[in-house]
């Protein structure tokens, strides 16, 4: 009789049954991990949106913003608008942003106070974006003030 | 066959090495999650901190701007009254202590909070602390004006004008914001920021004076006869007769307002006799019978005021009449004429002011003369006075209506001073009692500079009068024969000669005997002022562009007036590059708020401004020099008068090497512009228009008092903003340049400032009076010139943590 040195087939069935729902949970496991990185990657973004456009309105200025709030001539205030279009908007040679930023919206409210105290401008920026199983959020925000008299 | 099950280990063998890759990779992910979301709320964090420390710089701002009890100003500046320099103050400079509720700010950054609570509430974020800290404290530093000995002081008073309290200081706030995570408490980021603090001093610039000119003439040579052209034509007759140039106007309040010209220089004044002849000559105030209509430059101090200090042509000329003398000679030499109509017609105008009555003395002081001499013989012709000779095309110091009739009191060192020149004095003439010269005088003169701790100064920068032409029989006994009509002309003349008043005699010439011509003839001393005055602001002022320190400055003490700087550069609060960048609201008024430096100004309509500012331009640009062609003036206040604001202009294109100025003195073009300001410009003004030809018909009426001058039409000043030039305010100069004018000027001591007058229930008082009476008021008025300003640059940041270690 030949010595068989390989598996034989109900070891091999067995042996990928026992793997198949071994590597189920891994596939999760993996699928999760990626999951997770996309929304790293995302929050990354966002982050970098929220830096930037932040930067962006505290640039203008008490007087800009007030002026924008009274008449809106630079769009600052929006709603869920997507990201994209070039960097600098009268810039034609500005870095535009990516295809895949077109996923992030972007929200922004300009609030003051009270009339007592008008010399503060309130910004606040949400980003949501979609993630495979949710829809996500991130707030960011700061205060524009106005010196002097 | 031997199996073990060799395939289930391998299985699960790779299974487990696959959980274990599967588990190192969800790890991994996790971690990159993790780490993505600690930097996104590190990123919050920062803009939380940010947006924190700019709040509460906002919310420190208001109560440093606060000058009320509650707020943080009046702290600040009786603190920062006792800061010194690095030599005496330290390393670090004064750190004030304030107090109040200068503490943690964490709970009333209440933008900040909405944000926390309502918008980023993803991380739950804490904002552990604010707290805010002012230090290195100093005086800002001004090279020689650190020594108060440098700032003017009049010789009737025994402290300087201003004290501690009046100067200018920078120092730093500092603010530090923790902001910590909720949900990780070992994410904390800690974000302190500084800025830049100036407390400035922006009241007007020689307060107290209607005019100051801080050296006088520009003598550029030390050849006699130039010297003696510059002195006779700057203040007096151009060379161009076809184009005398345009009058200087002081309208002062009537005794208390000042002027200081830096000696030497020649003045005239006015004679309403010569009206016909002469129409813009001029000495006293004569009434003559004759011809009882001034000339049309001579309304001002032609009426029936003694209040007013009109002259009299009585014993002593050039005398302030006393009132019983008045009295007596205007019955008898204008017999049956009702007399002080005017006085009593401006008495509410007056009001207390008729306390001061030193207006009665007043006599051209002469080294070498007695009184008796002074006034002239006596004789069966009358008394017999010496005149001055002067010519007078266009120089007017003069006066103005209800206000001031004439700028300045003499002052006579060789009388000593009568009683009769003391505050509230009634002594007669004839009877007065030699007094020592009052020490607390506040009444309206023409000072000099005076060092009172250096005999040897003092000695060579008295005041020098001298009356040049002729004698002149101003009375006789017999009113038939009323005076000849000779030019009654007069000028003052006053020098830093170390013994002026024998200067004239050692070229040869005696007063009263020389006629005429005298003037045509006069030299000057000129090697003293190729000493003393041209060579000062080269000791100064550095070539160039600015008002840099000088490493070779030297003092100059007693020159300068109340609220000039010599580090300007260091007062800017705001550099741009013209007038169009002031910032304006809404209504298009300018915005002043901090001391704004620019390249070049030129405003060419006109304009309101609202605040408290400075604009300074410091260069000379040829195709853009400082232009004014409009008003600028202050908004005011539910009274319509009172300005809710001051402006400063200061124009300095100083160059040592350029001699000829012209085209750096500040320019005032064409007429109608009032200038509601406190005027610096290095080189003098250039009007181009506004002059006047007949003020009769601005409803100056010598015949009728002066509160009579508005009926039937609008105000004399009205209508002088209309077709003059105004500055409303002050004007201070370093040169005087007074040929430069092609137009009028006229200057108004602004009375409705409360930082230059205060307001009392009937009329008008110096603010100087409620500085000096207490210390109460000195920090008042203080108080209300000082401005604080927080730089929003920021100076200095620093952030640390943030992680999640």
């Amino acid at each position: 009789m030949t010595k068989r040195h390989a598996f034989s087939t109900p070891e091999l069935l067995m042996t990928l049954v026992v793997f198949s729902f071994g590597i189920l949970p891994l596939i999760v496991l993996f699928q999760n991990s990626h999951k997770q990185t996309a929304q790293a990657k995302n929050l990354m973004v966002a982050h970098s949106l929220g830096r930037t456009i932040i930067s962006e309105i505290k640039a203008l200025g008490f007087e800009a913003l007030e002026a924008e709030m009274k008449n809106s001539k630079l769009g600052i205030v929006h709603s869920a608008r997507p990201v994209g279009g070039p960097l600098v908007s009268d810039d034609a040679d500005s870095i535009k942003y990516p295809d895949y930023y077109q996923r992030f919206n972007t929200t922004v409210k300009l609030e003051k106070a009270s009339t007592e105290n008008n010399k503060k401008i309130r910004v606040e920026l949400d980003i949501e974006w979609k993630e495979p199983n949710r829809k996500f959020n991130l707030g960011f925000g700061t205060v524009i003030v106005k010196y002097g008299a | 066959m031997n199996r073990k099950g060799f395939a289930y280990l391998v299985a699960v063998l790779i299974l487990g090495l696959l959980a274990f890759m599967g588990m190192f990779l969800q790890q991994s992910s996790s971690a990159e999650y993790s780490q993505a979301a600690v930097s996104v709320y590190r990123t919050m964090a920062r803009q939380l901190a940010e947006a924190a420390a700019d709040e509460a710089c906002v919310l420190l701002e208001e109560r440093f701007r606060d000058k009320t009890t509650t707020g943080f100003m009046q702290q600040l500046l009786w603190q920062a009254s006792t800061a010194q320099g690095p030599k005496n103050g330290g390393s670090t400079g004064l750190n004030p202590t304030l107090l109040h509720d200068f503490t943690d700010l964490k709970d009333k950054v209440t933008q900040v909070l909405t944000l926390k609570d309502y918008h980023m509430t993803r991380a739950g974020f804490e904002i552990e602390k604010i707290l805010p800290n002012i230090k290195d404290c100093r005086p800002i530093p001004q090279g020689p004006l650190d020594n108060e000995n440098n700032y003017h002081h009049s010789p009737d008073r025994t402290t300087k004008y201003d004290n501690q309290y009046s100067r200018d200081w920078y120092l730093t706030l500092q603010i530090e914001v923790s902001v910590s995570l909720q949900k990780r408490r070992k994410i904390k980021v800690d974000y302190t920021i500084s800025r830049d603090i100036k407390l400035l001093n922006m009241g007007p610039i020689a307060r107290n004076f209607t005019l100051f000119s801080i050296i006088g003439h520009q003598i550029t040579s030390s050849d006699p006869a130039t010297v003696q052209t510059i002195l006779r034509n700057e203040m007096n007759t151009p060379d161009n007769p076809s184009n005398p140039g345009g009058r200087l106007f002081l309208w002062n309040m009537p005794f208390q307002s000042r002027v200081y010209m830096h000696g030497p220089s020649i003045i005239n004044l006015e004679n309403p006799e010569l009206a016909s002849d002469y129409q813009n000559r001029g000495a006293f105030n004569i009434y003559d019978p004759k011809k009882p209509v001034p000339g049309n430059n001579n309304a001002f101090q032609y009426n029936d005021t003694f209040f007013g200090m009109s002259y009299f042509p009585s014993v002593g000329r050039a005398i302030f009449p006393s009132k019983s003398m008045w009295d007596a000679i205007s019955i008898w030499w204008r017999d049956g004429k009702e007399t002080k109509d005017d006085a009593a017609a401006n008495q509410e105008i007056y009001h207390s002011l008729y306390t001061h009555k030193t207006v009665y003395g007043g006599v051209l002081p002469h080294k070498n003369k007695s009184l008796m001499e002074i006034l002239g013989d006596v004789s069966t012709d009358g008394i017999q006075d010496t005149y001055f000779k002067g010519t007078n095309l266009s120089q007017k110091f003069l006066p103005g209506g209800p206000f001031c009739r004439t700028p300045w009191k003499y002052v006579s060192a060789t009388l000593m001073g009568e009683d009769r020149y003391l505050p509230n004095s009634k002594a007669d003439f004839d009877h007065a009692v030699q007094k020592k010269f009052p020490t607390d005088d506040q009444h309206l003169r023409l000072e000099h500079r005076w060092n009172k701790d250096d005999v040897k100064v003092s000695e060579q920068t008295r005041v020098f009068s001298r009356v040049y032409e002729i004698k002149y029989n101003n009375i006789t006994n017999n009113i038939n024969a009323p005076p000849p009509e000779k030019h009654i002309e007069f000028s003052l003349s006053y020098f830093n000669d170390p013994d002026p008043e024998g200067f004239l005699g050692k070229l040869g010439f005696a007063a009263g005997a020389v006629g005429g011509s005298f003037l045509n003839s006069l030299f000057l001393p000129f090697e003293a002022i190729g000493t003393l005055a041209m060579p000062l602001i080269n000791k100064i002022f550095g070539p160039g562009e600015g008002i840099a320190l000088n490493a070779s400055e030297q003092s100059t003490p007693n020159l300068y007036p109340t609220n000039f700087k010599y580090n300007y550069r260091a007062m800017a609060t705001r550099k741009m590059k013209d007038e169009s960048e002031i910032p304006r609201d809404a209504d298009g008024r300018w915005v002043l708020n901090g001391f704004y430096w620019l390249d070049s100004f030129q405003v060419e309509t006109p304009v309101v401004y609202v605040g408290t500012g400075t604009i300074m331009v410091s260069r000379f640009t040829a195709d853009r020099p400082f232009k004014i062609k409009g008003s600028i003036v202050a908004l005011k206040a539910d009274d319509k008068v009172t300005p809710l604001g001051h402006l400063n202009l200061f124009y300095h294109p100083f160059n040592v090497a350029v001699t000829d100025t012209r085209e750096r003195a500040m320019i005032i073009e064409g007429s109608g512009n009032l200038i509601e300001a406190s005027v610096f410009s290095c080189y003098g003004i250039r009007t181009t228009d506004g002059n006047i030809p007949d003020l009769t018909k601005l409803g100056m009426d010598p015949n009728v008092p002066t509160d009579e001058w508005s009926k039937g039409g609008a105000n004399c000043i009205s209508k002088i903003a209309e077709v003059s030039n105004i500055i409303f305010g002050n004007y201070v100069n370093f040169f005087m340049n007074k040929h430069f004018q092609e137009g009028d000027l006229w200057v108004f001591h602004n009375f409705n400032s409360p930082l230059y007058f205060e307001k009392t229930g009937t009329g008008y008082r110096i603010a100087q009076v409620g500085i000096d009476a207490s210390e109460d008021l000195r920090k008042a008025y203080e108080l209300m010139a000082h401005e604080f300003y927080l730089s929003p640059k920021i100076q200095h940041v620093a952030s640390i943590g943030g992680g999640d270690d």
